[in-house]
């Protein structure tokens, strides 16, 4: 059986458009080189209520506007929702602002069937445990047709159902992670879509300094799983995002704001120290730093 | 479902694969569909000798049975649009759309003192004057019929026969309240397949749920309870769309600077950012807790009668302070000379001093008289 595969060199790559979804955060969006990446795994940390769900759900949204993914070609949605944490007023809300904003650009009135039509191309799934999440995983891959043009699948979150497992050490949660993030490689790379994972974080004691730090959940091995690992945190009572690991940029952070209409940015009406925008964060001591 | 063993009766009667294969199965160590969840295809046909197409075949028979019902988002909008718990604080029920949605599992916390279960009974009143039943679990011996007939009642009528839409347990430990639990499940199923939905009841408080984890539970022991009671909790909420409030209480905690977030301007009692060790008070129950809560209150105490009401963690509104007393006749909102305009705009930086982050919340506890 002969498998030919095409090899290309880094200039048909380069070449190649990538594609990506806004996060209508203009500066998170530059911090990014355009936004979420499509085609590969994007992990969300943060703490509790540090914004994680709702930049899912704006992403939901701008992956349906024709200004919201590069290539202006809209797609449709899949929220895999383990902890029930999805409100669909929120989608409606962030909705009804997109459309509002293009309203006021081109000068068209608000289609209501339009609304409607942007809520109904989320498709959602709840899951409760880790054999529902690969139950769906495996469902998924039969929905994703062409025709339904699946563009951003979301997981929120993958650490909610692997932390509940009650009986197993940590080498079953590792087998149970490699499982479901292997499946999601494939669906995101075979169908071109981007895969957004949320992680929590988890309170880490180091040895030797006895120092205690935050750091994202599921173990170092899913920390070499994800693409781009992107944490939200809160800074000086501003809303922080921040690169932690990325092939293509640089471990940069910036600020935005949650608004009722969405993630959005800060209004700049006064300038910041450099000092506070250079210095490190306390909790993110990467252990390498410390051997 | 995904717990039922392979070798089980009802397993066995669905007859999806070859029973003999189900043996293996077991004899291997894969008992359910939680254990064969860690298994991909080609770990099957190596550990059972099948052949690969065989194995995922047998894959996703066995799967299908978890097959998940997918929604799409509009037509969920259209189903729970209508299903909140309105308070009587409007400023609560304008920013939360509505009032508190069923469905969800809302956790309150504050010190002693400050008004948990007076909220817990103000919600059951809201519930009893909508005409539908509600379950309240008491772990603290704190329930109090004469305060939830004074809620209910307006000065002119009496209306004592809506306290029977209330059920109420007292449980002392966690075992009996996983028990309750389970019981309460089953009696929700049966009236589910009963078809008798309205006359379910919609509201299910457990106050508090630290003090069972307390008494009965050390250590490791305690996560499990907690892991099993927030499943619990959050399938009762889902299933039979269930407003599921639970009260917490606070502990002392000793603060290393490096573990917070925040800057010094908050931090009422300490002085130095770099001193590590100062107590602070903080939400019991611990940080994996505190993933699993949609919406997070906390009442923090302001003198006799007041009270502020305190929106930590919520995905549909910025964290927002709402001061109200707690009177006779129930919860009533104090209208202060406000800052904030009722037109939603983005947060503008005067009002960012009322912003507060989820994870930290300071609660005032209540001063003593010298």
């Amino acid at each position: 059986m002969a498998l030919t595969r095409k090899s290309r060199t880094a200039m048909d790559v380069l070449k190649s458009n990538i594609e990506y979804i806004s996060t209508y955060s203009k500066k998170i969006d530059d911090m990014l080189n355009g936004g979420i990446r499509i085609g590969v795994i994007t992990e969300l940390c943060g703490n509790p209520g540090s914004g994680k769900s709702n930049l899912c759900t704006q992403l939901c949204i701008s992956v349906q506007m024709k200004y919201g993914i590069t290539s202006n070609e809209t797609g449709t949605v899949i929220y895999i929702d383990t902890e029930g944490s999805f409100v669909p007023i929120r989608l409606q809300n962030m909705a009804m602002a997109a459309e509002n904003h293009y309203k006021n650009e081109n000068k068209n009135s608000i289609n209501t069937n339009s609304i409607e039509q942007l809520l109904k191309n989320v498709t959602y799934f709840r899951c409760i445990n880790v054999a529902e999440l690969i139950a769906c995983l495996i469902q998924l891959k039969q929905i994703m047709t062409p025709e339904r043009n699946v563009k951003l699948i979301i997981l929120d979150s993958l650490a909610h159902p692997i932390r509940s497992i009650i009986d197993g050490d940590h080498l079953t949660r590792h087998k149970y992670i490699v499982r479901i993030v292997t499946m999601l490689q494939k669906l995101a790379s075979e169908n071109n879509c981007a895969v957004v994972i949320v992680n929590h974080m988890i309170a880490k004691v180091e040895s030797q300094k006895n120092e205690a730090y935050c750091a994202p959940a599921l173990g170092d091995a899913f920390g070499h799983m994800s693409q781009l690992r992107l944490q939200l945190s809160w800074k000086m009572n501003k809303r922080e995002a921040r690169v932690l690991k990325s092939p293509h940029i640089a471990e940069l952070s910036t600020f935005f704001q949650i608004t009722d209409d969405g993630i959005r940015d800060i209004d700049e009406t006064e300038s910041m120290d450099d000092s506070d925008y250079n210095s490190a964060s306390q909790e993110n001591i990467h252990a390498i730093s410390n051997m | 479902m995904s717990f039922i063993s392979f070798t089980s009766p009802y397993f066995t009667s669905l007859n999806l694969i070859d029973n003999h294969l189900l043996e293996r199965f077991e004899r291997a160590g894969i008992k359910n569909l939680i254990d064969l969840s860690a298994y991909t295809s080609l770990e099957l046909s190596f550990k059972f000798r099948l052949s690969i197409f065989n194995a995922e075949e047998i894959l996703e028979k066995l799967f299908s049975i978890l097959s998940i019902q997918s929604k799409n988002v509009y037509d969920m909008l259209i189903e729970t649009s209508s299903l909140y718990i309105p308070t009587t604080l409007p400023t609560l029920n304008h920013y939360l759309n509505g009032g508190l949605r069923r469905g969800l599992l809302i956790e309150l916390c504050g010190s002693w003192g400050s008004g948990k279960t007076q909220f817990c009974l103000h919600l059951t009143a809201q519930c009893c004057l909508m005409g539908l039943r509600s379950i309240y679990i008491d772990t603290e011996h704190t329930f109090s019929s004469d305060r939830l007939l004074n809620m209910i009642s307006d000065f002119n009528s009496k209306q004592e026969h809506l306290l029977e839409l209330v059920r109420t347990e007292t449980i002392f430990d966690s075992d009996s309240l996983m028990n309750i639990l389970t019981q309460i499940e089953n009696e929700l199923e049966d009236e589910f397949k009963n078809n008798t939905i309205d006359q379910c009841p919609i509201l299910l408080i457990i106050d508090s749920i630290a003090a069972p984890l307390r008494m009965s539970t050390i250590g490791y022991n305690r996560d499990n309870t907690l892991l099993l009671f927030t499943d619990c909790a959050k399938r009762l909420a889902t299933r039979y769309n269930l407003l599921v409030l639970v009260t917490n209480q606070v502990t002392t905690k000793r603060r290393s600077n490096v573990l917070t977030e925040k800057s010094d301007e908050h931090l009422s009692l300490t002085t130095n950012k770099n001193i590590g060790n100062d107590f602070y008070m903080s939400v019991a129950l611990g940080k994996a807790w505190s993933y699993s809560v949609n919406i997070r209150l906390a009442i923090s105490y302001q003198g006799d009668t007041r009270r502020q009401l305190i929106v930590g963690k919520s995905i549909e509104s910025p964290g927002y302070t709402i001061p109200f007393r707690i009177l006779t006749n129930g919860l009533e909102e104090i209208e202060e000379n406000r800052n904030i305009n009722t037109e939603k705009k983005p947060l503008k930086k005067n009002l960012i001093p009322q912003l507060i982050q989820a994870d930290e919340m300071h609660l005032i506890g209540k001063q003593l008289r010298p």
